[in-house]
């Protein structure tokens, strides 16, 4: 059977309707911003162009460096430890009976919940002198640490409280993962002489890899779309020390009214990511080549 | 908004609007309707939405809608954005810091048609031609309601048990700090004050320096970079002042809820707060004027009304005659009993010293008695770029850290200037 | 090395629903003695999984106790049990190579590189799997991936063999090939080993002995041959044979239908198909009082080649019936059938078989 389309217009009449879509939420959007990256405008006079002078003073301010940087770090610390403790808590609660449903449905419920909810919660647990954690760390004699307020701390912080929330996904799509390895494979390896750990080792994670590079990915998209929880409980501070990438660019349009500083952000933030699923992208090749995929 | 725009200017438009769910077409508002934009929280709310219904009763030609648009910076991020793209409130309150900017855009409407009565009646210090200086020439866009100082509130309980007056040098200010701090399990600070723009330049001030100097920002020159090192010295030297975390308006509730939860004896903070310290705090609460160095100085701060350009002559004529009447001694003086504000009518600030009010009240005098040593901010359009983007985001971190706060200024005059 | 699985008053019960037991299996007594091929066999739901999974250490025994040469394997893990077991769907590692696969037990228990290189070659060669061992589960056929999953079974030379219906996924002439070989390979190695099927043609062909099984209990545990010729009860007796044994209970009449028993000695009288015979009408010249007759008509023929089955209506009881070839009666002939006394199976109320009387 010939899978030659008859006429040759067909094919791109359907894919029209999702083109026209990404076309004008993804693609227009990134060519004004482009367009505009060449330009200082407060959208308000007269824009006025500048040539490379946005991507120079950004630049030329180390700022750009230092966002990468904390992005980066922000990202490694959320897809690591989500993906730790999704996989953890996925195979802790694997098992049959009310009392793991029970916890299950738990975790996964701050998933659930909005970012703001999540952000306004944590504030409150976290607030220095009322706050819950405060208050038991004091109980315990401890020296209660400055979650939100020492800059040291503060993207972790963030960091953490995105795996809390994120980690309940992680677990649910590793649970589907996890059942779908056959109990008899398990069986067979425990006939064979494998022990829990070897079981888990040789057979349970080479069968969840795919998995795992599906949470990988997406909390590694979501990572670097985080932008209501700094909004909402650090605004990027203190001293710009939790400012990540789509708070800057926000903070460059809203509150600096630098429409081509952002612009050329955004350029930059597209560059990036651009880059970072070429590198995903040849990564899987490269694993599927080696025969590991399913 | 009638200005010509380039194809890829609406499409940005589009993309802002479809952001922010609002129409690109202005949506037309019924006849006498005023559609104000307000960023007043708390008692200043309850007493703005108050003095509305009053308005309403009184007449019934216009009818004010208020909408809460966040903090000043939010609603003033709202406000750009609804210039851009055409939907805009009849009134709306922003910072004087960005009144230069605004006006220098062209988007601000001229208000003197709220009448030669109202404009002659307002304290001078706190209208827009007293507040800025070089704007002699510039059209009138910008009303006071909501106007400040910084005034310094101190914990009377405490300051009459160590036998403490209020400072009125800095090395005073660093002695009665360090008097009042207190160690260990009861532990309190002695003073506390947001690292913000606004009480730097209140410092600035008093060193004898100026943020523009001869048309060039100067960001104070030596005078601000000892503003910046005496609260180095009172952080990490003395150990008597906390600078309160949080950005912008987080840290000025941080500093509120130290004093009045007793952990700090004294505090910087605007005098828009007298009303609500008094009547939430467990002890007698006394205000001071700031203190002087080589002179006494404070900025003015608080919001001014301003109505976008271009709307039409109903809609115009409606919000004038609310800012008209918001104007009157008997609101503006209500406002002020109320919150806290100095009263912007001078008829109305007559009233308050007739009736007794600020003797009975002398905490709500004290702002108004500093105005004489208010210091002016210059007509700058790049003054809000200044505050927002070269001064504030640096203070924190000069502080906190103990930065080379020449350095640190040398480059935040380097990013003013670039503009 | 001998080897000599006993199991003792093993017994298994499962906990549902609203703690509602069922018990899997019921106080089983079993030997396997070295080198036997013994397979159970079983409806569905007759326990004789559950003996296996007990044994491998994948359930843990309500009571009871699993005796490998003598060692009590019940607090014994799976891993340390010298147990290989080849499961029905052959639970091979699907993100491992046939050779990976089977090299795996060897790895598992510290087996150097080159000694496992060598050994799975061997198992390949023993299992005819030589060229596809470098093969994904998944690139394989289903009866290359039975031949892995023996592979790894026998590549680590355990003191017992499992197969839990390692056959029932293949076709037809597939799984008849294929348990040829499996039953030379079993013997060629002089494995001991249980087997597990509900095909009980598999457990005839099979089998050195057979454990037949209903509802958790052993009902018969013999060679095939005796299976089939003296089963111990009417179960048995109709759940062995194809087709089955033709069963009739007289209880309360002499006549059933069409059927004219002889003397009696049970509540139940069974006969194989092969022992009816079919005569031409008046010159049936045996003794009406013994073995059975029968008339009837004929409603079914089925010619299998060799033979032929025939299914005789004797108003309302159907008997089946065996012969040569293409021979015997046509279709819609009304008939007359024998079957001898000595060829006829007594069972009392219970279903027990009654033995004739010497």
């Amino acid at each position: 059977m010939s899978l030659r389309p008859t006429r040759t217009f067909h094919p791109y009449a359907m894919l029209a309707p999702t083109l026209a879509v990404l076309a004008l939420f993804c693609l227009v959007p990134l060519g004004v911003a482009f367009h505009k990256s060449f330009f200082a405008w407060d959208l308000l006079t007269e824009p006025e162009p500048v040539g490379f002078g946005n991507y120079r003073a950004l630049l030329a301010s180390g700022e750009l460096g230092e966002l990468i940087v904390r992005t980066l770090a922000y990202s490694v610390v959320v897809v690591s430890a989500s993906l730790t403790l999704g996989l953890a808590l996925a195979v802790a609660l694997n098992r049959e009976g009310r009392f793991y449903a029970f916890v299950r449905s738990a975790v996964f419920s701050a998933y659930v919940v909005s970012w703001v909810a999540v952000a306004l919660l944590w504030l409150w647990l976290l607030d220095p002198q009322a706050g819950l954690i405060a208050r038991v760390s004091k109980g315990l004699g401890l020296t209660p640490v400055d979650w939100l307020g020492n800059p040291r701390v503060v993207l972790f912080t963030l960091a953490g409280v995105t795996v809390w929330k994120i980690t309940g996904y992680a677990m649910v799509i590793f649970l589907a993962g996890l059942q779908d390895v056959p109990r008899s494979v398990l069986e067979a390896a425990a006939l064979d002489g494998a022990g829990p750990w070897q079981r888990f080792r040789y057979i349970v994670w080479p069968l969840l890899r795919p998995t795992a590079t599906f949470v990988a990915t997406t909390s590694l998209i979501l990572s670097f779309q985080a932008f209501d929880i700094v909004r909402v409980m650090t605004q990027g501070g203190p001293v710009r020390s939790s400012t990540i990438f789509v708070y800057a660019i926000y903070e460059q349009v809203f509150v600096n009214m630098r429409v081509g500083r952002a612009s050329a952000l955004t350029v930059v933030f597209f560059v990036l990511l651009l880059g970072l699923t070429g590198l995903q992208w040849w990564l899987w090749r490269k694993s599927a080549d080696s025969r590991v995929a399913t | 908004m009638s200005r010509e725009r380039g194809p890829s200017r609406r499409v940005f438009a589009l993309g802002l609007g479809a952001l922010f769910a609002s129409a690109c077409d202005r949506p037309a508002r019924p006849a006498g309707e005023v559609a104000f934009w307000f960023s007043y929280g708390g008692n200043n709310r309850k007493v703005l939405l108050e003095l509305v219904s009053r308005f309403h009763r009184e007449q019934s030609a216009v009818r004010v809608v208020p909408t809460f648009q966040g903090d000043y910076f939010e609603g003033l991020v709202k406000l750009r954005t609804g210039l851009f793209v055409g939907a805009v409130p009849t009134i709306t309150h922003v910072v004087g810091e960005v009144v230069p900017y605004l006006a220098r855009a062209g988007v601000l409407e001229r208000l003197e048609g709220v009448g030669d009565a109202v404009l002659s009646d307002l304290e001078p210090a706190l209208a827009q031609f007293g507040t800025f200086e070089g704007a002699e020439d510039e059209p009138l866009v910008a009303l006071p309601f909501n106007r400040s100082t910084p005034i310094a509130f101190f914990n009377r309980t405490i300051f009459r048990e160590l036998g403490l007056s209020p400072p009125t040098t800095w090395d005073e200010l660093r002695a009665v700090a360090s008097r009042a701090s207190l160690v260990g399990e009861e532990a309190r600070w002695g003073f506390e004050c947001p690292v913000d723009w606004w009480f730097w330049t209140a410092l600035v001030g008093q060193a004898g320096g100026r943020l523009v100097e001869d048309g060039r920002i100067t960001l104070g020159g030596e005078p601000g970079a000892r503003a910046l090192e005496l609260w180095q010295a009172m952080v990490h030297d003395d150990r008597t002042m906390r600078s309160p975390p949080g950005r912008d308006f987080n840290a000025w509730e941080a500093s509120n809820g130290d004093f009045l939860a007793g952990r700090a004896a004294m505090i910087w903070t605007s005098t828009a707060f007298v009303r609500y310290l008094e009547e939430n705090a467990s002890f007698p609460v006394g205000a001071a004027p700031l203190p002087g160095d080589v002179r006494r100085a404070v900025p003015t701060g608080g919001t001014f009304f301003v109505m976008p350009k271009g709307l039409p002559a109903p809609e115009r004529e409606a919000g004038l005659a609310f800012l008209r009447w918001m104007m009157q001694p008997q609101q503006a003086s209500e406002w002020a009993r109320r919150t806290g504000y100095m009263p912007v009518s001078q008829a109305g600030r007559r009233e308050l010293e007739a009736t007794g009010f600020f003797r009975e009240h002398p905490n709500f005098k004290v702002a108004v008695d500093q105005l004489s040593v208010a210091q002016r901010w210059p007509w700058a359009p790049e003054l809000f770029r200044v505050q927002r983007e070269a001064v504030q985001p640096r203070l924190e971190a000069a502080v906190s850290e103990r930065l080379d706060v020449r350095k640190v200024l040398a480059e935040a005059r380097l990013v003013a200037e670039a503009g | 090395m001998t080897t000599r699985l006993v199991l003792e008053g093993l017994s298994k019960r499962f906990t549902g629903r609203g703690a509602v037991h069922t018990e899997a299996l019921k106080k089983l007594d079993l030997e396997v003695r070295d080198g036997e091929l013994l397979v159970l066999v079983g409806p569905s739901g007759c326990g004789k999984s559950t003996v296996l999974r007990l044994i491998a250490g994948l359930e843990e025994p309500s009571e009871g106790r699993v005796l490998l040469d003598g060692e009590d394997l019940v607090r014994v893990p799976p891993q340390a049990r010298d147990v290989a077991m080849v499961f029905q769907g052959y639970a091979l590692y699907p993100h491992l190579t046939a050779a990976e696969n089977m090299a795996f037990p060897l790895e598992m228990r510290g087996v150097s590189k080159v000694e496992r290189e060598q050994r799975v070659r061997e198992a390949a060669a023993i299992v005819g799997l030589g060229d596809k061992l470098e093969r994904l589960p998944s690139e394989l056929s289903g009866g290359e991936r039975q031949r892995v999953a023996m592979g790894r079974a026998i590549v680590r030379r355990p003191k017992l063999f499992l197969f839990d219906e390692p056959l029932s996924n293949l076709d037809a002439k597939l799984r008849a090939e294929l348990r040829v070989e499996l039953v030379q390979l079993v013997r060629r190695l002089g494995a001991t080993a249980l087997y597990v099927t509900h095909d009980q043609g598999e457990a005839m062909t099979m089998a050195d002995r057979i454990a037949v099984m209903r509802g958790g209990e052993l009902m018969q545990l013999d060679t095939p041959r005796t299976i089939y010729e003296r089963p111990a009860n009417a179960f048995v007796a109709g759940f062995v044979g194809t087709p089955s044994m033709n069963m009739v209970s007289v209880a309360d009449s002499p006549r059933v239908a069409g059927l004219t028993l002889g003397v009696r000695r049970g509540a139940t009288c069974g006969f194989r198909p092969e022992s009816v015979r079919f005569v031409k009408d008046g010159a049936d010249t045996a003794n009406p009082t013994e073995g059975v007759r029968l008339e009837g008509r004929v409603v079914l023929v089925e010619p299998q080649g060799a033979e032929t089955f025939v299914h005789v209506d004797g108003e309302g009881f159907v008997v089946r019936a065996r012969v040569e070839g293409f021979g015997g009666p046509e279709l819609g002939s009304r008939v007359v059938a024998r079957v001898g006394a000595a060829e006829l199976h007594w069972f009392d109320e219970s279903g027990r078989r009654v033995e004739p009387l010497a």
